[in-house]
This record gives C-alpha cells, sequence and structure tokens, in this order.
C-alpha cells in the first residue's frame, strides 16, 4: 500500500514538473518569445534580474515547490532504476538511504539558497 | 535481475542491465522506454549540479558571475556571450528535457488507464490493443515536442 502511495507521488510530481519545466524554458530560454508575449524578460540571467525575480513571493514559491517536485520525481525514479540490478537488489537498503540523505542535502541546500536570496 | 521465469522454469537473463537498451525486434514504445531512461539519468546528473551551482547567486555577485564563467556564460553591457559548445549542449538538454517531459506525460495518462482502450479477445496479428490504442496520443505528444524544439532552434541558434 505505501509503495502505491510513494508511485502516486511520483507521477503526480512528475505530472506538476511537466507545467513547471515548460514555464522555466519558456521564461529562462525562450526569452524573444516570452518577451514579444508580454512576459519574461531578455537577460534572465544578470544578476540584478536574477536578484529581483528571486525576491518576488510569487517565483519564491514556485522555486520552491518546483525544488520539492523535481527532488522528489528524480530521486524517486533513480532508485527504482537502481534496485532493479542486481547490484541495486542486493544493496537496496544502503542505496535507499545514500538516495535519501543525497536529495534531503540539495534540499537543504536549495531551500537555503531560494530564501537567503530574498532576504 | 538476472533471472526471468519462463515456461515455469528459471531462465538466466543473459543481457542484464544491458537488456534496457536491448531494442532488437522490440516496438516504438519499446524504444520510448529505453530513452526515457537514458534521458532520466542524464537529468537527474544535471539537476545535481544545476541545484548547487545556481545557488550561487545567493552568495554574492562575483560568485554568480564566476559561476557563469564557469559554464563559458560571459555577460557585458547587458549582452551575454556563450561558449558555442556550452550553448550546443544547452540546446541539446532542451531536447532531453521535451523528450523526457512529454513521453512521461504519455507514461502518466497510460499508468492511470487512460487511452488504453477496453480489454479485449487477442486477435491476429495479436497487436496489444493498449498500445495501438494510446499511440495516437503519443504521436501528438511528440508533435508538440517537435514543435518546441523548433522554436528552441530559433532561440539558440538564429537569435542569440
Amino acid at each position: 500500500m505505501r509503495k502505491i502511495v510513494f508511485w502516486g507521488m511520483h507521477l503526480l510530481a512528475g505530472f506538476l514538473i511537466f507545467f513547471f519545466l515548460l514555464w522555466h524554458i519558456f521564461y529562462m530560454h525562450y526569452q524573444s518569445l516570452t518577451k514579444a508575449i508580454g512576459f519574461g524578460t531578455h537577460y534572465p540571467l544578470i544578476f540584478s534580474e536574477v536578484v529581483a525575480r528571486a525576491k518576488t513571493a510569487g517565483f519564491k514559491i514556485a522555486y520552491v515547490l518546483f525544488l520539492i517536485f523535481v527532488l522528489y520525481h528524480a530521486f524517486y525514479g533513480l532508485k527504482n532504476i537502481l534496485i532493479e540490478t542486481e547490484f541495486g537488489k542486493k544493496f537496496e537498503i544502503p542505496i535507499k538511504i545514500l538516495i535519501i540523505l543525497f536529495a534531503t542535502f540539495l534540499f537543504i541546500y536549495g531551500i537555503f539558497t531560494t530564501l537567503k536570496i530574498g532576504g | 535481475m538476472k533471472e526471468n521465469i519462463k515456461e515455469g522454469k528459471v531462465v538466466k537473463n543473459k543481457r542484464g542491465i544491458l537488456g534496457w537498451i536491448y531494442l532488437k525486434g522490440g516496438n516504438f514504445e519499446r524504444y520510448l522506454y529505453a530513452l526515457h531512461r537514458i534521458t532520466g539519468f542524464i537529468l537527474v546528473v544535471y539537476i545535481t549540479f544545476h541545484i548547487i551551482l545556481m545557488g550561487s547567486r545567493s552568495f554574492s555577485e562575483d560568485a554568480w558571475k564566476k559561476v557563469l564563467g564557469f559554464l563559458g556564460i560571459t555577460i557585458e553591457n547587458g549582452v551575454y556571450k556563450t561558449n558555442p559548445l556550452v550553448h550546443f549542449l544547452e540546446y541539446l538538454l532542451i531536447l532531453v528535457i521535451l523528450f523526457h517531459a512529454f513521453n512521461g506525460m504519455r507514461l502518466i495518462f497510460t499508468e492511470i488507464g487512460f487511452l488504453i482502450g477496453k480489454p479485449s479477445r487477442p486477435e491476429y496479428p495479436y497487436i496489444p490493443k493498449s498500445i495501438v490504442s494510446s499511440r495516437p496520443f503519443m504521436i501528438f505528444l511528440m508533435i508538440i515536442a517537435f514543435f518546441f524544439a523548433i522554436i528552441g532552434i530559433y532561440e539558440f541558434f538564429l537569435i542569440h
């Protein structure tokens, strides 16, 4: 039962990432198009713009949610792939522990850097 | 896993992990499965570096510029200059993301039972109905992904 819940969360996170990711790609990489239709910026990597963007509540909430969904989806998927292998079957528990620790580190670092910039 | 059960007997899976990318005789969805795993691996590695490197923005402007410089991006008077190889790799990454995202959407819809049709008696030539029924949706998603990839060519190589 628990596995189904985790798997369902993996799917749900994937579904939500889809929309975040398209927005992210358009905003950060398809600048001329997004600028032409009235949102976005030509130079999203300039420090002043990065800081100004990161200080707005909307972006901050979006970044945190994006981080949570991406980390869960990515590392749960990685765990599933790894424990399918002969090696993974043998070391299932250590692999799970390592993945959880690593994802937690990235989560704390990601949250810290996202919130710190906004002051 | 190296062992499979076939006709009641345990047989060795000689291919092991290479079975993931052994595509001979597979249908189109089998290729998508292999590509989904490969792109998934690439994205896990990428996202790790992305989170760590992009976090530099919260330390100082110098740290941010150093990271951009390390990635081959310099900004002078508000204008980007990107290392051509990095720029090309960035576009490849967009392709990887688009494929994984749109194929993932297909997998989610299939997983929850949409578009796979009702169960029916297998008939010659025994092509699984679940695959045939969901194929138009897969083609539709791949066309949209392709469309976004074309916009990417315009944005990455014709404008910048």
